[in-house]
């Protein structure tokens, strides 16, 4: 079998087009688990925030550890094929980017005063800006299901009136979980 | 020396896809045939003949009540492709340095 210049550089071409394609897919999927993570925190977190209102502020803090927690989990099982090499190092970064974006939702929420209404639609759409911003650089899909995340919160915020925690429960956990299916079809 | 196995333009596409994926990443059959944009018939065939060379493994399961075909590349594929890559690579840069 001889094989020629040409032969050869167009089945590299292929070769290289079907990895950046995988590649891509596999980057969708691995978002895809933040957002089943996180959507499942927020759909039952919002759910017992509209029931046991007065034990609020407690459930969050068991919440937000568990997704920490859960990020940190979903970091080493998707690192599980990846060299030990730079392991700790990957960890920091993921442990230090949950408390940076929890640190400085945090302070603006104290600085500026919010209100309960103001402080539930902050957080869901402060994850989807920032997945938004994630999406341009990584794919239009991402962006889209960041949208569409972040729309869906904005509405509750002005429409759902005393059943903004029901709203943020099943529209918003709800829309994460359904992006998540939707990065990954 | 070429792989005539993996030589093939689908069969290469295949084990690139398979080799980008992680080393315990499955792929669907039903995903690898929209990203190769083929038909079943001759998705399986191909991964047949990957499969006889053990170059893949091929899992049929249930996923729920759903029957589910899923492949991966073995450690035997995966060298026979980065040799056959190698191979390409060494055409174009012995073709590039006798281009005057």
């Amino acid at each position: 079998m001889t094989v020629d210049r040409d032969e050869a550089s167009a089945l590299l071409d292929d070769v290289e087009g079907i990895e950046s394609r995988i590649r891509q897919l596999l980057i969708y999927a691995r978002i895809s688990d933040y957002l089943f993570l996180w959507g499942a925190i927020w759909a039952f977190g919002f759910t017992a925030n509209y029931i046991w209102h007065d034990r609020a502020q407690y459930l969050w803090y068991v919440l937000q550890a568990v997704g920490f927690a859960g990020t940190v989990a979903i970091v080493a099982w998707h690192r599980r094929d990846a060299p030990a090499k730079g392991g700790a190092y990957i960890f920091a970064r993921a442990a230090l980017s949950v408390i940076a974006v929890v640190g400085f939702g945090t302070l603006w929420s104290v600085l500026l005063d919010m209100g309960w209404r103001e402080q539930v639609t902050f957080w869901p759409t402060l994850l989807a800006f920032i997945l938004f911003l994630i999406g341009l650089w990584i794919g239009r899909t991402v962006a889209l299901a960041a949208l569409a995340i972040f729309a869906i919160s904005l509405a509750g915020y002005f429409f759902a009136g005393p059943y903004l925690l029901l709203w943020m429960a099943a529209a918003t956990g709800g829309s994460m979980i359904a992006g998540g299916f939707w990065l990954r079809r | 020396m070429p792989d005539e196995i993996i030589h093939q333009s689908m069969r290469l596409k295949i084990m690139a896809a398979l080799n980008a994926a992680g080393r315990n990443d499955w792929i669907e059959f039903t995903r690898m045939r929209s990203l190769l944009e083929t038909t079943d018939g001759n998705l399986g065939a191909h991964l047949e003949t990957l499969s006889k060379a053990g170059y893949i493994g091929i899992d049929k399961r249930f996923d729920g009540k759903r029957p589910q075909t899923r492949v991966k590349a073995t450690a035997a594929g995966r060298k026979a492709f980065a040799d056959h890559l190698a191979f390409l690579r060494a055409i174009l840069d012995s073709s590039q340095k006798d281009t005057p």
